[in-house]
C-alpha cells in the first residue's frame, strides 16, 4: 500500500515545499532517477534523502567507484549514528553501544544494497533493526554463550530482519512502536497520512499543515485541507494509537 | 491526552536546539497509556527528524568513522561481509592475522605453504578473493578457529548486491591503498594466477578451486 513519505523539515535543502507538493505517496521507495552515474560533491551528496544516498552507493559500486562509494557510505552513516547509538544507550550498557550501532547499520546498509525496500525511512528502519533485534539477540547470544556473538550477516536478510513488518511481536511478545506507528498510519489514505506526519510527528502548525497538503500536485481542489479538518483527522489518529497501544499492553 | 502534548512539544524544541535530549527524562514525567503514547510520539518524531548535516573534522576519529572503516571494503570488494566480519572475528579470538593462518594451515595440514595461506587468507579479509571458490574445507577449519559455523562463513561471503544486478556483480576494485606490503609478494602468486596450471596445488584448490 502506498504510504507518504515522511517530509524533511530542516533537511538539508530545507525545501518543505518539496517534499509535500513533489513527494507523492511511496516516492521514498522509489528515489529519483540519478543515473547516468557521474560523481557528486560531498556538499551535493549531503543534499540527497537517505535513500538516494544508498541508491547513489549502489550505482558507485556498480560504476566501480570505491573512493565515491566511501564517501557517501560516511555522510550516511554519520547523518544518523548519534542518534542510534543514543537509542541503544538506552538499554543497553555503554561499552556495547557502538558496537551494536554498528551492527544495526551494517544489517540495514546490507540490505538495502541487497534490493530490500525501505518503508517509512531509513532511520526508521535502523530504529526497527535496534528494538526487535539488535539489542535483544545480544543480550540472548551473551547470556546462552559469552563466547558467541553475532554475525551482522545473521541479521541481513528480510525475512531476519523484517519479517512481515505490521505489528510484529519481538521475542518477548511485546509489539514495537515503530510498527504500531505503521500500522495505525496504514489505515488511513495518503491525504490523512500527510496531514499526521506533518502535524504530529513534525510539529508543522494545522495551518502550515494544510497549505503544504493543498498544495500537492494530487490535491484535490474542491476539497481544500483545513485548519479543523487537520486537527480532526490528527485527534482521531492520535485516539487510535492510543487504542492501539491498550491493547498491545492487554494482548 | 493533555499531559502529553506539552511534553513532547518541550522534547521537539530541545531536539532541534541540538541539545540531544533523552527521552527517557520525558517519559518519567507520565506513566502507563500517557508514557506508551509519549514514547510513540517521540519515536515518529525522531525517525523523521533530520540527521547531523556532514561534518568531515567531527567524522574523523568517530564511531562512525571505525564503522565505515570496517564496512567499506565490503562495499567495494567482491566478497560480501568478510572484510568486515573476518578481521572482528579475528580480534575477538584475540589473534594476531600470522597466529591464524599459522594455525589455518595447520588445520588444513598445508603448514609448510604458510605463506601461500597467508597471501590467499588476505584476499579474504579485503574482499579480492571470491567466496565461491573457497572450500568448506576452509571455512570449517576457519570457523573452529574464530568460532563461528562454516554456514555462517559461507552466509557472510554472500554477494551484497540485488538479484539481477549484473552477472558478476560488483567488479573488483582496485586495492593497492589497502594491501599490507608484507603480503604483496605472496598475493602475486594467487591473486594473478588466471587458472589451473602446472602450479596448481593443493592450496590453490583449498582456496579457488570450490566445493
Amino acid at each position: 500500500m502506498p504510504r507518504w513519505s515522511p517530509g524533511v523539515r530542516g533537511s538539508r535543502s530545507n525545501q518543505v515545499h518539496r517534499d509535500v507538493s513533489e513527494t507523492a505517496p511511496g516516492a521514498r521507495q522509489t528515489p529519483r532517477p540519478l543515473a547516468p552515474f557521474r560523481k557528486l560533491t560531498e556538499f551535493q551528496i549531503d543534499a540527497l534523502s537517505d535513500e538516494e544516498i544508498l541508491e547513489y552507493i549502489r550505482r558507485a559500486r556498480l560504476a566501480g567507484e570505491a573512493d565515491t562509494t566511501r564517501v557517501a557510505l560516511a555522510i550516511l552513516v554519520y547523518r544518523h549514528m548519534d542518534e542510534i547509538e543514543r537509542r541503544v544507550r538506552r538499554k543497553a550498557p555503554a561499552h556495547l553501544v557502538e558496537e551494536i550501532a554498528s551492527m544495526a547499520f551494517t544489517a540495514a546498509i546490507v540490505a538495502a544494497m541487497r534490493g530490500a525496500e525501505i518503508e517509512i525511512s531509513f532511520r526508521a528502519w535502523l530504529f526497527k533493526i535496534v528494538d526487535r533485534r539488535g539489542i535483544a539477540d545480544y543480550f540472548r547470544k551473551h547470556e546462552s554463550d559469552p563466547d558467541v556473538r553475532p554475525l551482522p550477516e545473521e541479521h541481513d536478510g528480510d525475512d531476519d530482519v523484517w519479517g512481515d513488518v505490521n505489528a510484529i511481536a519481538d521475542e518477548t511478545g511485546h509489539i514495537g512502536t515503530m510498527e504500531l506507528i505503521e500500522s495505525v498510519l496504514a489505515e488511513l489514505n495518503p491525504v490523512h497520512q500527510a496531514v499526521v506526519d506533518l502535524h504530529v510527528f513534525q510539529a508543522y502548525s494545522a495551518k502550515e499543515t494544510a497549505d503544504l497538503v493543498n498544495e500537492r500536485e494530487d490535491a484535490d481542489p474542491g476539497e481544500a485541507m483545513t485548519e479543523p479538518n487537520v486537527n480532526q483527522i490528527a485527534s482521531r489518529f492520535r485516539a487510535r494509537l492510543r487504542a492501539a497501544l491498550d491493547e498491545s499492553d492487554t494482548s | 491526552m493533555a499531559d502529553v502534548d506539552p511534553i513532547l512539544a518541550d522534547f521537539i524544541t530541545a531536539h532541534r536546539a541540538g541539545d540531544g535530549p533523552d527521552p527517557d527524562e520525558y517519559l518519567a514525567r507520565v506513566d502507563g497509556l500517557d508514557r506508551r503514547e509519549l514514547e510513540a510520539l517521540i519515536d515518529g518524531y525522531l525517525a523523521r527528524a533530520p540527521g547531523r548535516p556532514w561534518n568531515p573534522d567531527a567524522f574523523r576519529g568517530s564511531s562512525a568513522e571505525r564503522l565505515v572503516t570496517a564496512l567499506a571494503p565490503s562495499l567495494t570488494g567482491q566478497a560480501g561481509l568478510w572484510p568486515t566480519v573476518l578481521p572482528q572475528l579475528r580480534d575477538q579470538a584475540q589473534l594476531k592475522r600470522a597466529e591464524l593462518v599459522e594455525q589455518l594451515a595447520a588445520e588444513l595440514g598445508v603448514s609448510e605453504q604458510r605463506e601461500k595461506v597467508a597471501g590467499y587468507y588476505h584476499e579474504m579479509e579485503v574482499g579480492s578473493l571470491p567466496p565461491a571458490g573457497v572450500s568448506q574445507r576452509v571455512l570449517e577449519a576457519l570457523g573452529k578457529i574464530v568460532g563461528q559455523s562454516a554456514d555462517a562463513l559461507r552466509r557472510a561471503g554472500a554477494a551484497l548486491e540485488a538479484a539481477g544486478e549484473g552477472p558478476g556483480g560488483v567488479p573488483v576494485f582496485a586495492r593497492t591503498a589497502l594491501q599490507d606490503p608484507s603480503y604483496e609478494h605472496s598475493l602475486a602468486s594467487p591473486a594473478s594466477a588466471e587458472g589451473p596450471d602446472e602450479s596448481w596445488d593443493e592450496v590453490d584448490e583449498l582456496f579457488r578451486g570450490g566445493a
